[in-house]
């Protein structure tokens, strides 16, 4: 199962793909709570070769590495792994850049799911909900 | 139960067929099997591995062998497409964050 985005820039991939890896720190939606940081949320960097770190660093320095990068190659692809700290094993994030007319068309890959957290929780009795619950699942599932 | 036992098991449209006909009603093994196009022992192979998964259960009534979804079964499903939704929604603002920011200062 895989979560798959995509969104059109209006520049060429070169620049797409280095915005996106060299100043990941200047856009990523940190200060909008998209950070393990919380209030102490302040920079975020990829480094730029393979088994390098996807990382956050800090307002008081310390560090928390997001993943490790697992593809580079600019500026077609830049992937990475991708845990958050209570999850059992990492995901895994695939960026593609491709020309799109004068822009580039940038799709997101994020999959591995299958090696996420355990959820111990007990349920408490089922219903009609499991119809809803299945159509969700069976469209999301279908178009992934 | 584990998520990856609720993704492999949901990770096939015929377990998601054998749910949707269960999420109505427990139903006899033998109509649960009817109308696909696969063998009833591939059929039994599928319902084994959502037993093992914990989303449905079966209980012997006299000679039959009834199959009914799990009680936590529903829990483990939601907890599922509710974080595969915040993934999905924490992508779409990230990635309209990168394309204001590239369109903005390049």
């Amino acid at each position: 199962m895989t979560i798959r985005k995509s969104i059109r820039v209006q520049r060429s991939p070169e620049i797409v793909f280095r915005v996106f890896t060299e100043e990941i720190g200047k856009w990523w939606p940190l200060k909008e709570g998209f950070s393990f940081g919380g209030e102490k949320a302040k920079d975020i960097f990829i480094e730029g070769r393979v088994g390098g770190r996807f990382f956050e660093r800090f307002a008081d320095g310390t560090e928390f590495e997001v993943g490790r990068i697992t593809a580079f190659q600019p500026p077609h692809t830049v992937a990475f792994t991708w845990k958050a700290p209570d999850w059992e094993a990492p995901t895994e994030v695939e960026v593609k850049f491709a020309a799109d007319g004068a822009g580039t068309r940038v799709e997101v890959e994020h999959r591995g799911w299958d090696a996420g957290p355990k959820m111990q929780k007990q349920g408490q009795g089922y219903d009609n909900g499991w119809n809803l619950v299945l159509a969700k699942f069976t469209a999301r599932a279908d178009a992934a | 139960m584990s998520i990856d036992a609720t993704i492999g098991a949901l990770a096939d449209s015929t377990r998601r067929e054998l749910l949707r006909r269960l999420a109505g009603k427990p139903c006899r093994a033998g109509e649960l099997a009817r109308g696909f196009a696969i063998s009833r022992p591939a059929i039994c192979k599928h319902t084994r591995m959502l037993g093992r998964a914990g989303l449905i259960r079966a209980k012997k009534v006299g000679r039959e062998r009834i199959y009914e979804l799990a009680p936590r079964g529903r829990l483990a499903v939601e907890e599922l497409i509710k974080k595969l939704e915040e993934v999905g929604a924490f992508w779409d603002t990230t990635l309209d964050a990168f394309k204001r920011y590239v369109e903005e200062n390049r």
